[in-house]
């Protein structure tokens, strides 16, 4: 993947690799800057690096310093509470934070790319690294996943995206970047953009707070990655059309349910725009599948496909139900061990998804969740992590998170929790622990203080009627 | 035309169920409150109303109270 990378710089030095709403950067800068700053990691050990940050350049510029000296990088969001960073840093064992935030109060040292501050206490030997990233996700303990991926698992999905229709027939297009780098759809526009030398047009900040920008963004963009929410968000505008943006021809779509009722809505704005479907977790390397939808799907499909069997990235199996990956593009495992669906067979990495699916006329559609995990906002939470960071709170003696659908059972619209006590503590005050705790995303809309929580003939929480409370 | 005063509190309310929508003087934009999922429903639930409110021709202030959306409703609905 580096290889194709150092391709498209020689052979695009001056275009523009990486731009947001105020810096841009070429091929030719970011490689000599890349490499640069590779040298200062290659004599920084070999722990993972984690880069603390969300836009920037200055990202995209470690995150390819990494690449070139073979370091694992771990992308956080800056949404994420310097808490769970810290959680973070000592399940990775990182020496090592690049960031362009002062976090100067988090005790492992960090590293200001314009400042270079070095780690002191750096004394691990270099060794040969396989893993390329690892990105975190919510964890039902209280305790951030960590999702190590592979230069194989990375391999092999650049190779599956690069041949996708009608992605392998672009040339020199500008590409969107709407999710942020810790979350793993943005994986898959990075690395197409830049092993193909194309332009990443990044939108910083929420599309309802700055539609300004990301409507300018789309005026120049041919191809777009970005979750189904965000779609919907722009198409409240009538005037987000095909006529205003003619250059906007293609959506690849993942990262969440995609509803027919939103690709209607699509297809009445821009009649021509191509639409992909993408599926997969973050433990298979972004996405596994994809398949282009058509508009006869809105009248054949009960709900829409999110693949072909002839174009998985990696062997797909349905058991009870539930979707299966196998081979290449799986990961190796958790952090520490931690479990999860992850098993071998063989020698084969396998990993459970947790997602109800089945294939039927050579297509795979995924249909829902088979536990508490739920994606919220684009993210994927474990209700149980909300859970056992409110029980850390002093003054909490136990508590119980739910998430309540929207009619259509589709999405969430908001998460609850309710807690019971042991001392007098009112609900502003756990707000504010919670929030030093968890990111903002995962914070409860309501939180109620109980005197008992109902428990059911099996003596486990009655979640049922929690939500009737 | 909807009754504006009581309903847009109860709109809001019944698409997100988030306390802080009776705090005195509650930012709307600032407290989270209208996150990506409440701007969505709030949007496509008026345009089910008849009021079909363009994001980008209203000034963005009026978002922040349950009186601005009001306003916005008013003028959106003459």
């Amino acid at each position: 993947m580096l290889k194709k990378i150092k391709e498209a710089v020689e052979k695009n030095p001056n275009s523009v690799a990486y731009k947001n709403s105020d810096e841009s950067i070429t091929y030719g800068q970011l490689w000599k800057r890349a490499f640069y700053y590779a040298q200062f990691l290659k004599k920084q050990g070999s722990s993972p690096v984690i880069i603390y940050g969300h836009k920037n350049v200055s990202v995209i510029i470690s995150i390819l310093a990494c690449l070139i000296a073979d370091r694992t990088y771990v992308p956080i969001g800056e949404c994420t509470p310097i808490y769970r960073l810290k959680k973070i840093a000592e399940i990775t064992k990182s020496t090592l934070i690049l960031s362009d935030n002062d976090i100067s109060n988090i005790e492992v040292d960090y590293c200001n790319l314009d400042g270079l501050i070095r780690y002191k206490n750096n004394k691990i030997k270099n060794q040969e690294n396989d893993i390329v990233y690892i990105i975190f996700t919510s964890g039902s303990t209280g305790i951030p996943k960590g999702v190590p991926i592979s230069k194989k698992n990375l391999n092999n999905f650049i190779n599956w995206i690069n041949n996708l229709k009608p992605l392998c027939d672009f040339k020199n297009i500008k590409v969107l970047n709407q999710a942020s780098f810790s979350f793993d759809l943005s994986v898959a526009d990075l690395y197409y953009s830049l092993c193909n030398g194309h332009t990443l047009v990044a939108f910083d900040g929420d599309v309802q707070d700055n539609y300004d920008d990301i409507f300018k963004a789309f005026l120049e963009v041919d191809f777009a990655v970005m979750t189904p929410t965000f779609m919907k968000i722009c198409l409240l505008n009538d005037d987000f059309n095909e006529r205003k943006f003619p250059k906007f021809k293609c959506v690849y779509f993942c990262g969440e349910q995609l509803e027919k009722k939103l690709v209607q809505k699509i297809f009445t704005s821009f009649p021509n725009l191509q639409i992909i479907n993408a599926y997969g977790p973050t433990e298979a390397t972004s996405a596994v599948s994809a398949i282009n939808i058509t508009k006869d799907m809105l009248e054949k499909e009960e709900i829409l496909p999110v693949g072909e069997i002839n174009n998985f990235a990696t062997l797909i199996e349905i058991v009870n139900d539930e979707i299966i990956l196998k081979g290449d593009s799986v990961f190796n495992g958790y952090l520490l061990n931690y479990d999860g669906g992850h098993y071998w067979e063989n020698d084969i990495n396998c990993y459970k998804t947790g997602d109800v699916g089945y294939i039927k006329d050579g297509k795979l559609y995924c249909k829902g969740r088979k536990d508490n995990q739920i994606k919220y906002k684009g993210y994927r939470i474990e209700l149980a992590d909300i859970e056992s960071n409110i029980n850390l709170i002093d003054g909490i003696a136990s508590s119980v998170v739910l998430a309540k659908y929207d009619d259509k059972k589709v999405n969430v619209k908001t998460i609850q929790a309710f807690v019971m006590v042991d001392k007098k503590i009112d609900i502003g005050y756990i707000k504010k622990e919670l929030e030093k705790l968890i990111p903002k995303y995962m914070m409860p809309k309501m939180i109620k203080i109980v005197d008992k929580l109902p428990i059911n003939h099996n003596g486990k929480i009655d979640r049922k009627a929690l939500n009737r409370l | 035309m909807i009754d504006t005063k009581i309903d847009v509190l109860k709109l809001l309310y019944e698409i997100c169920e988030d306390d802080l929508l009776y705090e005195k003087d509650i930012d709307l934009i600032e407290s989270g409150i209208l996150d990506s999922y409440a701007f969505i429903e709030l949007f496509s639930r008026l345009e089910d109303y008849g009021i079909n409110i363009q994001p980008t021709r209203i000034d963005r202030n009026k978002l922040r109270t349950i009186k601005g959306i009001e306003q916005l409703i008013e003028e959106n609905t003459k």
